[in-house]
């Protein structure tokens, strides 16, 4: 059964006097790949700092495995972390970078090589073991990064944004290698990232974060399909946020099977629209105005004629759609998810 | 003027600066192999009788003896001082880095007599040995070379991802520095050892006007040398001019060695 693996609570941090978490609480499951998500400068890489013992200035409890270790040193606590810039050693060969937790460990020679040689074949750099970090690659890099952490068999691997370094192609290889390494060994995982499609490609849960405050934790569709506020409506994929009010024109009554509310801000995602009628959607008469081909889908700005603007994703499967040329789009009401009040934005 | 021209006018003034520099050193170097050389182009015959005699004295060996310890001494303790001064500069407060290149001018700008004069005024009522006083006045004058080879180090790398992933890999924030910081700046640790020693080691204000004739340094006996026989005087110059000159080509062959593309590799295959 997965248990609460990780559990913050009420975590504050204070670096140069300021406070820059306050009351932060959420919970990591066991043998999970967690992700940590937020714009840049949310606290993201902050929290896993604190997580990894490396903040000194730190309230609140950290209870790993049911242990409080927040007062522990970093050096203590059994976590390992992968760093942003790889933090390789250069003086060291691939072997002995990956061997150093083990050589501070004190196991013996033939328990390192054993075991230095199994990780580095996982990672599949066996044949760079002798070879330096100058002589990599940056995908070779962080898998080398990768390897040295996950040998110490740690309870959690944090990973800082450890892809954020390399081009797309790699970044989507490595990302998937990742969640195979976590499944393959069963560790816990918590990976920061600001980029959410990697956050939904590779995760079980989704922490996001913005200002320091978690602002929503679950899986990946929850994360999606219902935020709890207009951050969270906006931050995650394409979004059309609309009031109870600009809804109503658009000739809907009801949002989720409940009546609409004028002050409230509802989000409804590009993709829900559709050129082809169904019993329960209420039809929108307008014209499109701009398109964007996208590759696998095709991006619309659509005019209602209501006079309110909305964006329209279709799968690129046919003729694009005419510009400016009238046409209705449906939208079925239970696809459109309430976010809250209209000046919470 | 055409671009040859320039050259030649260039290569003109180049030679006239190396003649010019290496006169007085060549001439200082025949000179301390002759056996006299007074009113004559060219010396009277050649020698080595005051390279024996030097060496065999037992007053160089000492003074060589003094020098050797108060650079090595020096070097110890401005490595112990400010290394970790500059390792957290550079990995934890870069903020302060623009204080610490103000505090290191300051050797510059404050003349030896001054230094000396604070110095004893601050220290007379205390009993603290003068010779400890003179090692860290020749550190904290050493301070300029020291801290700019010693920063420079630190340039290009991410140490403090560095030493934390030691430190969250289980080592202590020793053990870390040593094993994974001191391997990664010791080009520049090696030069600022070098500058420091050989800046302690010449140095004769401070020593002069702190202890005078009460420790007798190299520079110190040169001088005196200097006033009662001329040849011994010029072989000294001679070994303390080669012993720069060993000490450069060092610093030399540091910075050549570790500026070349995959050091680290080539040694590890050599492990």
């Amino acid at each position: 059964m997965q248990s609460d693996f990780l559990q913050i609570q009420g975590l504050g941090i204070t670096l140069s006097g300021n406070n820059i978490i306050k009351d932060m609480s959420f919970k990591v499951r066991r043998n999970t790949l967690t992700t940590f998500l937020g714009p840049s400068g949310s606290g993201k890489t902050t929290v896993l700092r604190a997580i990894a013992g490396l903040n000194t200035e730190v309230s609140g409890k950290i209870l790993l495995d049911g242990e409080e270790i927040q007062s522990r040193s970093a050096n203590q606590r059994n976590i390992g972390m992968v760093f942003q810039s790889y933090a390789l050693f250069p003086n060291m060969s691939i072997f002995d970078n990956v061997a150093y937790g083990l050589r501070v460990q004190k196991k013996s020679n033939d328990v390192i090589n054993k075991e230095v040689m199994a990780m580095l074949q996982t990672v599949s750099l066996t044949n760079k073991k002798d070879a330096y970090p100058d002589q990599l690659s940056g995908g070779q890099k962080q898998r080398v990064a990768i390897a040295r952490a996950m040998v110490l068999k740690p309870k959690l691997l944090l990973l800082d944004e450890p892809l954020s370094a390399l081009d797309a192609k790699i970044r989507v290889s490595l990302r998937e290698q990742i969640r195979e390494y976590q499944q393959k060994l069963g560790i816990t995982m918590l990976f920061v990232t600001h980029d959410q499609g990697e956050a939904m490609a590779i995760s079980d849960d989704i922490v996001v974060m913005n200002e320091g405050k978690v602002q929503q934790q679950g899986s990946p569709m929850a994360i999606y399909a219902q935020p709890e506020n207009v951050f969270m409506a906006q931050f995650i994929g394409n979004h059309n946020l609309l009031t109870g009010t600009q809804l109503q024109q658009l000739g809907l009554t009801t949002a989720s099977g409940q009546s609409l509310v004028a002050d409230t801000h509802y989000v409804v995602r590009p993709e829900l629209f559709s050129p082809e009628a169904t019993p329960e959607a209420t039809a929108i008469a307008g014209q499109m105005t701009t398109c964007s081909m996208l590759g696998d889908r095709v991006q619309y700005h659509f005019m209602s004629d209501a006079k309110l603007p909305l964006k329209v994703e279709l799968l690129n499967h046919s003729e694009p759609l005419k510009i400016g040329v009238p046409l209705t789009l449906y939208l079925d009401p239970a696809a459109v998810h309430p976010v809250g009040p209209a000046n919470a934005e | 003027m055409s671009p040859k021209a320039s050259t030649r006018v260039a290569r003109g003034i180049i030679t006239f600066l190396f003649i010019y520099l290496a006169t007085p050193i060549v001439v200082t170097m025949i000179y301390s192999f002759s056996t006299s050389w007074v009113k004559t182009i060219l010396p009277n015959g050649l020698t080595l009788k005051w390279y024996s005699e030097l060496v065999a004295s037992p007053e160089f060996m000492a003074v060589l003896l003094r020098s050797f310890s108060l650079g090595l001494l020096t070097t110890l303790i401005a490595m112990a001082c400010f290394l970790p001064v500059v390792f957290y500069a550079n990995v934890y407060n870069p903020q302060v880095k623009s204080h610490l290149r103000f505090i290191t001018v300051l050797p510059f700008t404050i003349p030896g007599i001054i230094l000396v004069t604070g110095l004893i005024q601050l220290y007379a009522e205390l009993p603290i040995p003068k010779i400890i006083i003179l090692v860290l006045a020749i550190s904290l004058l050493s301070l300029p070379l020291t801290y700019q080879a010693l920063d420079n180090a630190f340039i290009g790398r991410d140490f403090r991802a560095m030493f934390e992933q030691a430190l969250v890999l289980g080592d202590s924030p020793f053990k870390a520095f040593v094993k994974v910081i001191i391997p990664n700046i010791r080009a520049g640790v090696l030069v600022a050892m070098l500058l420091t020693f050989t800046s302690a080691f010449g140095e004769y204000v401070l020593t002069n006007l702190l202890l005078g004739g009460n420790f007798e340094t190299l520079k110190i006996y040169m001088y005196r040398l200097m006033r009662s026989n001329g040849q011994a005087s010029s072989v000294l110059t001679t070994i303390y001019f080669i012993f720069l000159a060993f000490i450069s080509l060092i610093l030399i062959l540091i910075m050549q060695h570790y500026s070349a593309p995959h050091k680290s590799t080539k040694e590890g295959a050599k492990k």
